[in-house]
């Protein structure tokens, strides 16, 4: 086959690159292709589980997609979360399937396959009913409720309560990639305060010790790290965070 | 930052991304690898930069879609490549519909989307924008499937047999067509050339 000429090659070659996206295409197009598969998968989801388990699981799946999401958006750690987003999804499309399945073993499901330790059974309800105040530092865990039971729980402000940790908790991650630490850790600690052990405690100490890190307080991070992995031995965050602190070749 | 070597040493180095197939097949596992993919050939097919966004979504809920019918009887890419090949032909027939003729992106383009983290000059840039432009505007001239053949082709560095499986066309039709596309490609560099007798950027 007659092969282009040479001026023909060149042009082709000039105008090669150029085209690609910028940084701050690949986050915008990121946070938002992200969301809408995830609300197709959510959508698909609740209309699936309405009539079995009702609008709890419902609330309870969206509540789980929008941690996972938050989980890629808070360290960057895409590709790694955005996988384990996708693993999240598949499994609360097969918790749907099963109309007995109970909200707080989805949320067990899927943050097992996250890469987390199996939370305690009552973390997503203690999550969903989280009080704008801390809560109290020791407190029995609830024996888990049956899905039939969960409805009744009071959880009308629960979305809003994990939507606001959320948006406060991206307010951190802006202030990091603004290279603005003492901001950012600042924000972190007075959510601390403000959440407790919250929804997105997991998150929110990944994005701690980044900015430990960043502001070259290493003693804490070290310190700040040793715990994370303790509590979090398998987190999907934990390569992302040794390799915001960890300085090769130093 | 004195996050020092111990440290380094006493952590686990990060995870390689996946590579394993079952793990390719995971939505975000493409979607990562191939974002950069979908977007520049989008906008190498013709799709204004003001659609880039509108596209690029597009490309990746049919990717999201239809991942679990993904037979692998071709590389994931060509695969991408053929949804994001129909995406632009409808993203292109829409404007062509709303504004009565074909859009060039020519034109369209921001000079800071050229920006990127090669830390070009601002002249560098602007050499490269023109040299994009151009490119952009002599791909306008090409039929659809000689435009994504030299596209996936001479751009893309994908093989011929890729390129048959990204369009849906038997071997020999591919063959065909980028022979043709070649062809077409010349007479616009000649008709551009006969245009600007002072030079071609």
């Amino acid at each position: 086959m007659k092969e282009l000429s040479p001026e023909a090659r060149a042009i082709l070659e000039a105008g090669r690159y150029g085209d690609d996206p910028t940084p701050e295409d690949r986050a915008r197009l990121r946070a938002t292709i992200m969301r809408a598969t995830a609300m197709g998968a959510a959508v698909g989801v609740a209309l699936t589980a309405g009539n079995a388990a009702g609008g709890a699981l419902t609330a309870v799946k969206g509540a789980m997609v929008i941690k996972l999401l938050t989980v890629a958006a808070v360290v960057g750690a895409a590709s790694t979360t955005a996988v384990i987003a996708m693993r999240g999804q598949h499994v609360t499309h097969e918790a749907a399937r099963d109309s007995t399945a109970k909200a707080d073993t989805i949320a067990l499901e899927a943050a097992t396959l996250a890469g987390e330790e199996p939370p305690p059974t009552d973390m997503l309800s203690d999550a969903l009913a989280a009080p704008a105040t801390p809560p109290p530092t020791t407190h029995a865990p609830p024996p888990p409720l049956p899905a039939t039971h969960a409805a009744p729980r009071p959880r009308p402000n629960a979305a809003d309560t994990l939507e606001a940790e959320t948006n406060d908790l991206r307010e951190a991650q802006e202030a990091l990639r603004d290279h603005d630490a003492a901001r950012a850790l600042q924000l972190l600690d007075a959510q601390i305060a403000r959440y407790g052990r919250g929804a997105l405690e997991h998150e929110r100490a990944a994005a701690r010790i980044i900015a430990l890190c960043d502001l070259r307080r290493t003693s804490e991070a070290k310190k700040a790290l040793a715990r994370f992995r303790q509590a979090y031995p398998r987190s999907p965050l934990l390569p992302r965070v040794q390799a915001a602190c960890a300085v090769p070749n130093e | 930052m004195t996050w020092s070597a111990e440290t380094a040493k006493t952590v686990d180095a990060p995870e390689p991304p996946p590579t394993a197939q079952p793990d390719e097949l995971l939505f975000a596992h493409v979607y990562e690898q191939h974002f950069d993919f979908v977007w520049r050939n989008l906008r190498r097919l013709g799709v204004p930069d003001a659609h880039i966004d509108d596209a690029t979504q597009d490309v990746f809920l049919v990717v999201h879609r239809k991942l679990s019918e993904f037979a692998g009887r071709s590389s994931v890419r060509t695969w991408v490549f053929g949804i994001l090949f129909r995406v632009a032909a409808d993203h292109r027939r829409a404007l062509r519909r709303k504004r009565g003729d074909a859009q060039s992106r020519a034109g369209d383009i921001d000079v800071q989307l050229l920006a990127d983290e090669r830390n070009q000059t601002p002249h560098d840039r602007f050499v490269q924008r023109e040299a994009v432009d151009f490119l952009h505007r002599l791909l306008d001239s090409l039929e659809d499937e000689q435009r994504a053949m030299l596209v996936m082709i001479e751009l893309e560095q994908l093989s011929v047999p890729e390129a048959a499986q990204a369009l849906g066309l038997r071997l020999n039709t591919a063959y065909a067509r980028l022979r043709a596309a070649r062809q077409a490609f010349e007479r616009a560099v000649k008709r551009a050339r006969s245009q600007s007798p002072g030079g071609m950027p």
